[in-house]
Protein backbone atom coordinates (compact mmCIF):
# COMPACT_ATOMS: atom_id res chain seq x y z
CA UNK A 1 0.00 0.00 0.00
CA UNK A 2 2.64 1.98 0.47
CA UNK A 3 5.11 1.42 -2.36
CA UNK A 4 5.13 4.90 -4.04
CA UNK A 5 6.07 6.57 -0.20
CA UNK A 6 9.23 7.77 -0.70
CA UNK A 7 11.02 10.36 1.22
CA UNK A 8 13.14 13.63 0.29
CA UNK A 9 16.03 14.03 -1.85
CA UNK A 10 19.05 13.39 -0.27
CA UNK A 11 21.86 16.34 -0.91
CA UNK A 12 24.72 15.77 -3.13
CA UNK A 13 26.87 15.36 -0.44
CA UNK A 14 25.07 12.67 0.77
CA UNK A 15 24.53 11.24 -2.03
CA UNK A 16 29.15 11.64 -3.31
CA UNK A 17 29.45 10.07 1.09
CA UNK A 18 26.95 6.96 0.11
CA UNK A 19 28.89 6.19 -3.03
CA UNK A 20 32.38 6.06 -1.15
CA UNK A 21 30.54 4.04 1.76
CA UNK A 22 29.51 1.38 -0.64
CA UNK A 23 32.70 1.25 -2.65
CA UNK A 24 35.26 1.57 0.22
CA UNK A 25 33.26 -0.66 3.14
CA UNK A 26 34.28 -4.25 3.69
CA UNK A 27 35.16 -6.45 2.34
CA UNK A 28 36.86 -3.96 -0.42
CA UNK A 29 37.18 -5.34 -4.00
CA UNK A 30 40.90 -5.23 -5.07
CA UNK A 31 39.92 -3.24 -8.14
CA UNK A 32 38.94 -0.51 -5.73
CA UNK A 33 42.04 -0.26 -3.86
CA UNK A 34 44.14 -0.58 -7.38
CA UNK A 35 42.44 1.86 -9.38
CA UNK A 36 41.55 4.39 -6.43
CA UNK A 37 45.01 3.70 -4.69
CA UNK A 38 43.67 3.57 -1.11
CA UNK A 39 44.62 1.68 1.58
CA UNK A 40 42.16 0.61 5.29
CA UNK A 41 41.32 4.56 5.38
CA UNK A 42 39.64 4.23 2.13
CA UNK A 43 36.48 6.30 3.18
CA UNK A 44 38.43 9.11 4.71
CA UNK A 45 41.02 9.42 2.23
CA UNK A 46 38.20 10.04 -0.46
CA UNK A 47 35.87 11.71 1.48
CA UNK A 48 39.30 14.54 1.71
CA UNK A 49 39.49 13.97 -2.00
CA UNK A 50 36.20 14.75 -3.50
CA UNK A 51 35.47 17.60 -0.36
CA UNK A 52 32.03 15.57 -0.15
CA UNK A 53 32.34 15.90 4.01
CA UNK A 54 31.03 19.59 3.39
CA UNK A 55 27.10 19.61 3.61
CA UNK A 56 27.41 22.80 1.07
CA UNK A 57 29.04 20.24 -1.82
CA UNK A 58 26.90 20.03 -5.03
CA UNK A 59 28.03 17.79 -7.91
CA UNK A 60 29.65 19.76 -11.39
CA UNK A 61 31.07 17.29 -13.81
CA UNK A 62 29.90 14.86 -14.02
CA UNK A 63 26.24 15.80 -12.49
CA UNK A 64 24.01 14.61 -10.00
CA UNK A 65 22.00 12.76 -12.49
CA UNK A 66 25.01 11.33 -14.21
CA UNK A 67 26.33 10.10 -10.86
CA UNK A 68 22.87 8.41 -9.68
CA UNK A 69 23.42 6.44 -13.15
CA UNK A 70 26.43 5.33 -12.33
CA UNK A 71 25.65 4.52 -8.80
CA UNK A 72 23.06 2.05 -9.70
CA UNK A 73 25.44 -0.34 -10.75
CA UNK A 74 26.42 -0.18 -6.55
CA UNK A 75 22.73 -1.14 -5.95
CA UNK A 76 22.04 -4.16 -7.41
CA UNK A 77 22.53 -5.94 -4.01
CA UNK A 78 19.74 -3.58 -2.09
CA UNK A 79 19.41 0.65 -1.68
CA UNK A 80 20.05 -0.12 2.11
CA UNK A 81 23.29 2.38 3.29
CA UNK A 82 25.27 -0.89 4.63
CA UNK A 83 24.41 -3.00 1.89
CA UNK A 84 27.78 -4.36 0.26
CA UNK A 85 28.00 -4.14 -3.91
CA UNK A 86 29.05 -7.34 -4.92
CA UNK A 87 32.96 -6.86 -7.01
CA UNK A 88 31.27 -7.50 -10.30
CA UNK A 89 29.09 -4.66 -9.50
CA UNK A 90 31.99 -2.64 -8.35
CA UNK A 91 33.50 -3.41 -11.59
CA UNK A 92 31.33 -2.26 -14.06
CA UNK A 93 30.80 0.83 -12.12
CA UNK A 94 34.42 1.49 -12.67
CA UNK A 95 34.28 0.57 -16.29
CA UNK A 96 30.72 1.92 -17.37
CA UNK A 97 31.90 5.24 -15.28
CA UNK A 98 35.18 6.62 -15.84
CA UNK A 99 33.97 9.89 -14.98
CA UNK A 100 32.80 9.73 -11.93
CA UNK A 101 35.86 7.36 -10.78
CA UNK A 102 38.40 9.98 -12.34
CA UNK A 103 36.01 12.62 -9.08
CA UNK A 104 37.69 10.46 -6.32
CA UNK A 105 40.77 9.33 -7.84
CA UNK A 106 44.13 11.67 -6.65
CA UNK A 107 44.73 14.73 -8.09
CA UNK A 108 40.82 16.02 -9.04
CA UNK A 109 39.98 18.74 -9.80
CA UNK B 1 1.80 -3.62 -7.83
CA UNK B 2 -1.36 -1.61 -8.65
CA UNK B 3 -2.77 -3.71 -11.26
CA UNK B 4 -2.18 -6.54 -8.27
CA UNK B 5 -4.05 -4.31 -6.09
CA UNK B 6 -6.47 -3.49 -9.22
CA UNK B 7 -6.85 -7.48 -9.65
CA UNK B 8 -7.69 -8.38 -5.75
CA UNK B 9 -10.09 -5.40 -5.24
CA UNK B 10 -12.13 -6.53 -8.46
CA UNK B 11 -11.99 -10.68 -7.07
CA UNK B 12 -13.48 -9.13 -3.55
CA UNK B 13 -16.19 -6.86 -5.15
CA UNK B 14 -17.29 -9.79 -7.34
CA UNK B 15 -17.59 -12.87 -4.66
CA UNK B 16 -19.09 -10.44 -1.83
CA UNK B 17 -21.87 -9.05 -4.57
CA UNK B 18 -23.06 -12.79 -5.23
CA UNK B 19 -26.73 -13.37 -4.11
CA UNK B 20 -27.62 -16.68 -3.57
CA UNK B 21 -31.16 -17.28 -5.50
CA UNK B 22 -33.53 -19.92 -5.16
CA UNK B 23 -36.49 -19.83 -7.23
CA UNK B 24 -39.39 -22.25 -6.16
CA UNK B 25 -42.81 -23.04 -7.96
CA UNK B 26 -46.16 -23.37 -5.74
CA UNK B 27 -49.36 -24.47 -7.71
CA UNK B 28 -52.39 -23.16 -6.55
CA UNK B 29 -56.25 -23.47 -7.43
CA UNK B 30 -57.50 -25.00 -11.29
CA UNK B 31 -59.28 -21.57 -12.40
CA UNK B 32 -61.03 -23.64 -15.23
CA UNK B 33 -61.64 -26.31 -17.54
CA UNK B 34 -62.17 -26.29 -21.15
CA UNK B 35 -62.25 -28.24 -23.98
CA UNK B 36 -59.69 -27.03 -26.89
CA UNK B 37 -59.89 -28.41 -30.90
CA UNK B 38 -56.63 -29.17 -32.60
CA UNK B 39 -56.13 -29.76 -36.40
CA UNK B 40 -53.30 -32.27 -36.58
CA UNK B 41 -51.62 -34.29 -39.50
CA UNK B 42 -54.13 -37.16 -40.33
CA UNK B 43 -53.22 -39.89 -43.34
CA UNK B 44 -54.84 -41.60 -46.33
CA UNK B 45 -57.36 -44.27 -46.20
CA UNK B 46 -59.19 -46.78 -48.51
CA UNK B 47 -62.19 -48.81 -48.92
CA UNK B 48 -61.90 -51.79 -51.47
CA UNK B 49 -64.30 -53.78 -54.10
CA UNK B 50 -64.29 -56.11 -56.11
CA UNK B 51 -66.24 -57.08 -59.62
CA UNK B 52 -64.22 -59.81 -60.95
CA UNK B 53 -61.51 -59.77 -62.26
CA UNK B 54 -61.13 -55.78 -60.99
CA UNK B 55 -59.93 -54.56 -57.83
CA UNK B 56 -61.26 -50.75 -57.20
CA UNK B 57 -59.87 -48.72 -54.32
CA UNK B 58 -61.56 -46.06 -53.02
CA UNK B 59 -59.18 -43.67 -51.91
CA UNK B 60 -59.52 -41.18 -49.24
CA UNK B 61 -57.49 -38.48 -47.14
CA UNK B 62 -58.51 -37.51 -44.01
CA UNK B 63 -56.90 -35.38 -41.53
CA UNK B 64 -57.01 -35.72 -37.45
CA UNK B 65 -59.52 -33.62 -35.35
CA UNK B 66 -58.69 -33.59 -31.84
CA UNK B 67 -60.16 -32.26 -29.08
CA UNK B 68 -58.10 -31.34 -25.72
CA UNK B 69 -59.42 -31.41 -22.68
CA UNK B 70 -57.58 -28.25 -20.48
CA UNK B 71 -57.15 -27.41 -16.87
CA UNK B 72 -56.00 -24.09 -15.90
CA UNK B 73 -54.25 -23.50 -12.66
CA UNK B 74 -53.02 -20.17 -11.00
CA UNK B 75 -49.12 -20.94 -10.04
CA UNK B 76 -46.58 -18.48 -8.01
CA UNK B 77 -43.25 -18.23 -8.75
CA UNK B 78 -41.72 -17.17 -5.67
CA UNK B 79 -37.91 -15.62 -6.44
CA UNK B 80 -36.04 -15.29 -2.97
CA UNK B 81 -33.08 -13.00 -2.94
CA UNK B 82 -30.33 -13.03 0.05
CA UNK B 83 -26.77 -12.43 0.08
CA UNK B 84 -24.67 -14.02 2.78
CA UNK B 85 -21.48 -11.47 2.33
CA UNK B 86 -23.22 -8.57 2.31
CA UNK B 87 -23.54 -7.53 5.96
CA UNK B 88 -20.07 -8.84 6.34
CA UNK B 89 -18.72 -6.44 3.55
CA UNK B 90 -20.43 -3.23 5.47
CA UNK B 91 -18.93 -3.79 7.99
CA UNK B 92 -15.35 -4.40 6.66
CA UNK B 93 -15.90 -1.07 4.64
CA UNK B 94 -15.99 0.33 8.56
CA UNK B 95 -13.47 -1.31 9.69
CA UNK B 96 -11.38 0.01 6.89
CA UNK B 97 -12.81 3.48 7.18
CA UNK B 98 -11.73 3.12 10.53
CA UNK B 99 -8.34 2.27 10.33
CA UNK B 100 -7.72 4.89 7.86
CA UNK B 101 -8.98 7.71 9.79
CA UNK B 102 -7.22 6.34 13.00
CA UNK B 103 -3.84 6.64 11.20
CA UNK B 104 -4.52 9.94 9.91
CA UNK B 105 -5.44 11.31 13.71
CA UNK B 106 -2.48 9.71 14.78
CA UNK B 107 0.02 11.62 12.39
CA UNK B 108 1.29 13.73 15.39
CA UNK B 109 2.37 11.07 16.84
CA UNK B 110 4.40 9.31 13.88
CA UNK B 111 8.17 11.19 13.23
CA UNK B 112 8.56 12.95 10.78
CA UNK B 113 12.06 12.43 9.70
CA UNK B 114 13.02 10.50 6.72
CA UNK B 115 14.52 7.08 6.48
CA UNK B 116 18.13 7.54 5.95
CA UNK B 117 18.80 3.87 6.21
CA UNK B 118 18.09 3.71 2.59
CA UNK B 119 18.76 6.02 -0.40
CA UNK B 120 16.73 4.81 -3.53
CA UNK B 121 17.95 4.84 -6.86
CA UNK B 122 16.87 7.95 -7.48
CA UNK B 123 18.72 9.35 -4.80
CA UNK B 124 15.80 9.83 -2.12
CA UNK B 125 15.85 9.01 1.72
CA UNK B 126 13.02 6.35 2.73
CA UNK B 127 9.91 7.87 3.68
CA UNK B 128 9.35 8.81 7.28
CA UNK B 129 6.57 7.03 9.73
CA UNK B 130 4.02 9.85 9.09
CA UNK B 131 4.61 9.39 5.46
CA UNK B 132 4.28 5.89 5.25
CA UNK B 133 0.52 6.12 7.68
CA UNK B 134 -0.46 8.46 5.45
CA UNK B 135 -0.35 6.39 2.76
CA UNK B 136 -1.79 3.42 4.66
CA UNK B 137 -4.90 5.84 5.59
CA UNK B 138 -5.78 6.74 1.97
CA UNK B 139 -5.32 2.94 0.83
CA UNK B 140 -7.63 1.82 3.23
CA UNK B 141 -10.23 4.49 2.03
CA UNK B 142 -9.63 3.19 -1.23
CA UNK B 143 -10.20 -0.61 0.16
CA UNK B 144 -13.10 1.11 2.25
CA UNK B 145 -15.67 2.89 -0.01
CA UNK B 146 -16.03 0.34 -2.91
CA UNK B 147 -16.21 -2.45 -0.37
CA UNK B 148 -19.18 -0.44 1.86
CA UNK B 149 -20.80 0.02 -1.20
CA UNK B 150 -21.15 -3.25 -2.79
CA UNK B 151 -22.44 -5.20 0.80
CA UNK B 152 -24.86 -2.43 0.77
CA UNK B 153 -25.93 -2.77 -2.32
CA UNK B 154 -26.12 -6.52 -2.11
CA UNK B 155 -28.24 -5.93 1.37
CA UNK B 156 -30.69 -3.70 -0.72
CA UNK B 157 -31.12 -6.64 -3.27
CA UNK B 158 -32.05 -9.37 -0.90
CA UNK B 159 -35.79 -9.90 -0.84
CA UNK B 160 -38.41 -12.17 -2.14
CA UNK B 161 -40.77 -11.45 -5.55
CA UNK B 162 -43.33 -13.59 -5.92
CA UNK B 163 -44.62 -13.92 -9.68
CA UNK B 164 -48.49 -15.20 -10.55
CA UNK B 165 -48.78 -16.99 -13.64
CA UNK B 166 -51.67 -19.54 -15.71
CA UNK B 167 -50.51 -22.41 -16.72
CA UNK B 168 -52.35 -24.90 -18.48
CA UNK B 169 -52.41 -29.27 -18.31
CA UNK B 170 -53.79 -31.29 -21.14
CA UNK B 171 -55.71 -33.77 -19.05
CA UNK B 172 -56.79 -35.70 -21.74
CA UNK B 173 -57.63 -35.97 -25.52
CA UNK B 174 -59.63 -37.40 -28.26
CA UNK B 175 -58.75 -38.21 -31.77
CA UNK B 176 -61.45 -38.79 -34.57
CA UNK B 177 -60.27 -37.98 -38.38
CA UNK B 178 -62.59 -35.32 -39.87
CA UNK B 179 -62.61 -33.47 -43.03
CA UNK B 180 -62.18 -36.88 -45.06
CA UNK B 181 -61.94 -36.00 -49.48
CA UNK B 182 -61.64 -38.01 -52.40
CA UNK B 183 -57.96 -37.79 -53.59
CA UNK B 184 -56.31 -37.50 -57.05
CA UNK B 185 -52.83 -39.19 -57.92
CA UNK B 186 -50.93 -42.03 -58.13
CA UNK B 187 -51.93 -45.35 -56.01
CA UNK B 188 -49.37 -47.85 -56.10
CA UNK B 189 -49.41 -51.67 -55.29
CA UNK B 190 -46.39 -52.85 -53.78
CA UNK B 191 -46.71 -56.98 -54.10
CA UNK B 192 -44.34 -59.35 -52.37
CA UNK B 193 -41.79 -59.56 -54.51
CA UNK B 194 -41.59 -55.67 -54.31
CA UNK B 195 -42.97 -54.98 -57.49
CA UNK B 196 -44.91 -52.03 -57.80
CA UNK B 197 -47.86 -51.88 -60.07
CA UNK B 198 -49.19 -48.09 -60.42
CA UNK B 199 -52.65 -46.67 -61.34
CA UNK B 200 -53.85 -43.22 -60.78
CA UNK B 201 -56.69 -42.28 -58.62
CA UNK B 202 -59.49 -40.08 -59.88
CA UNK B 203 -61.92 -38.50 -57.71
CA UNK B 204 -60.69 -41.36 -55.28
CA UNK B 205 -61.15 -44.23 -57.67
CA UNK B 206 -58.97 -46.97 -59.16
CA UNK B 207 -58.65 -49.99 -60.39
CA UNK B 208 -56.37 -52.71 -60.80
CA UNK B 209 -56.84 -55.77 -63.06
CA UNK B 210 -56.51 -59.34 -61.30
CA UNK B 211 -53.59 -60.25 -64.55
CA UNK B 212 -51.93 -57.81 -63.56
CA UNK B 213 -50.67 -59.68 -60.19
CA UNK B 214 -49.02 -62.12 -62.22
CA UNK B 215 -50.19 -65.06 -59.44
CA UNK B 216 -48.39 -62.84 -56.24
CA UNK B 217 -49.85 -61.62 -53.22
CA UNK B 218 -50.33 -57.58 -52.22
CA UNK B 219 -48.22 -56.52 -49.19
CA UNK B 220 -49.12 -52.98 -49.01
CA UNK B 221 -50.47 -50.14 -50.99
CA UNK B 222 -49.19 -46.22 -50.78
CA UNK B 223 -50.27 -43.50 -52.72
CA UNK B 224 -47.28 -40.63 -53.40
CA UNK B 225 -45.10 -43.21 -51.00
CA UNK B 226 -47.13 -42.58 -48.13
CA UNK B 227 -48.50 -45.95 -46.45
CA UNK B 228 -52.86 -46.20 -47.17
CA UNK B 229 -54.43 -47.66 -44.16
CA UNK B 230 -57.16 -50.09 -44.95
CA UNK B 231 -59.59 -51.31 -42.33
CA UNK B 232 -60.07 -55.35 -41.50
CA UNK B 233 -62.93 -55.61 -44.37
CA UNK B 234 -60.85 -53.87 -46.81
CA UNK B 235 -57.62 -55.65 -46.00
CA UNK B 236 -58.90 -58.98 -46.14
CA UNK B 237 -60.70 -57.47 -49.72
CA UNK B 238 -57.68 -56.97 -50.73
CA UNK B 239 -56.08 -60.51 -49.50
CA UNK B 240 -58.86 -61.89 -51.31
CA UNK B 241 -58.31 -60.88 -54.68
CA UNK B 242 -54.77 -61.19 -54.41
CA UNK B 243 -55.39 -65.11 -53.39
CA UNK B 244 -58.17 -65.59 -56.30
CA UNK B 245 -55.94 -63.98 -58.89
CA UNK B 246 -53.00 -66.66 -57.55
CA UNK B 247 -55.23 -69.40 -58.22
CA UNK B 248 -55.77 -67.90 -61.97
CA UNK B 249 -52.36 -68.99 -62.73
CA UNK B 250 -51.97 -72.85 -63.70
CA UNK B 251 -50.92 -74.84 -61.10
CA UNK B 252 -47.21 -76.52 -61.61
CA UNK B 253 -48.79 -79.95 -62.04
CA UNK B 254 -51.89 -81.79 -61.48
CA UNK B 255 -53.04 -81.82 -57.71
CA UNK B 256 -52.10 -85.62 -57.26
CA UNK B 257 -48.63 -84.82 -58.06
CA UNK B 258 -48.25 -81.30 -56.05
CA UNK B 259 -46.06 -81.23 -53.55
CA UNK B 260 -47.16 -81.04 -49.77
CA UNK B 261 -46.06 -77.11 -49.44
CA UNK B 262 -47.68 -75.90 -53.06
CA UNK B 263 -50.84 -78.26 -51.70
CA UNK B 264 -51.62 -76.33 -48.90
CA UNK B 265 -50.93 -72.93 -50.44
CA UNK B 266 -53.40 -73.62 -53.07
CA UNK B 267 -55.52 -74.45 -49.91
CA UNK B 268 -55.48 -71.79 -48.49
CA UNK B 269 -55.45 -69.03 -51.05
CA UNK B 270 -58.76 -71.07 -51.75
CA UNK B 271 -60.29 -70.51 -48.29
CA UNK B 272 -59.23 -66.57 -48.81
CA UNK B 273 -60.95 -66.34 -52.59
CA UNK B 274 -63.93 -67.95 -51.79
CA UNK B 275 -65.13 -65.04 -50.05
CA UNK B 276 -65.18 -63.19 -53.45
CA UNK B 277 -66.00 -66.33 -55.67
CA UNK B 278 -68.00 -69.03 -53.64
CA UNK B 279 -69.09 -70.88 -56.94
CA UNK B 280 -65.97 -71.24 -58.39
CA UNK B 281 -64.02 -72.01 -55.27
CA UNK B 282 -65.92 -74.91 -54.12
CA UNK B 283 -65.33 -77.61 -56.29
CA UNK B 284 -61.65 -76.52 -55.88
CA UNK B 285 -61.88 -76.75 -52.00
CA UNK B 286 -63.05 -80.21 -52.71
CA UNK B 287 -60.65 -81.47 -54.68
CA UNK B 288 -57.73 -80.32 -52.84
CA UNK B 289 -58.97 -81.43 -49.17
CA UNK B 290 -59.92 -84.63 -50.41
CA UNK B 291 -56.07 -84.65 -51.70
CA UNK B 292 -54.89 -83.81 -48.35
CA UNK B 293 -56.48 -86.28 -46.75
CA UNK B 294 -55.24 -89.17 -49.09
CA UNK B 295 -52.22 -88.10 -47.89
CA UNK B 296 -50.30 -89.52 -44.40
CA UNK B 297 -49.46 -87.63 -41.32
CA UNK B 298 -50.67 -84.24 -43.40
CA UNK B 299 -53.27 -82.23 -42.34
CA UNK B 300 -54.95 -79.12 -43.04
CA UNK B 301 -54.47 -75.79 -41.29
CA UNK B 302 -57.44 -74.44 -39.25
CA UNK B 303 -59.75 -72.59 -40.69
CA UNK B 304 -59.02 -68.48 -40.21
Amino acid sequence: MCAQCVGPEASDAALCRDVIHRLCSAPRCDEVSRTLMVGDDCEQTLTARTTCGDETFAFTSPDRARVLSCRLNLLRQGDGVEVHPDCFDTSDFMVTCPDVVTLLKPGAP
Amino acid sequence: MRRFLASLLTLAVASVSQADETVRVERGPLLRTFERPVLVTGGVSATAQVSWPTLSLLVTGYDTCRTELVEEYAEEHIEERSSRAGGAAISAGVFFAALGVGLLAAQGLMSNVPDTSVIDGAGRYGPSQRTVGRGFAIGFFIAAVPTFAVGLWSLLRSGTQTQSVKVEQVASQKDVPCRERPLEGPVVLVLDDSTRLQGLAREGLVSFDASQLGGKDIGAVTFFERQVVLDDEAQATVDAFGSCAALEQPAPSATAQLPNGVLIDRLEHARSCRALRPAQMAPLLQELSAELDRRPGLQAPPEP
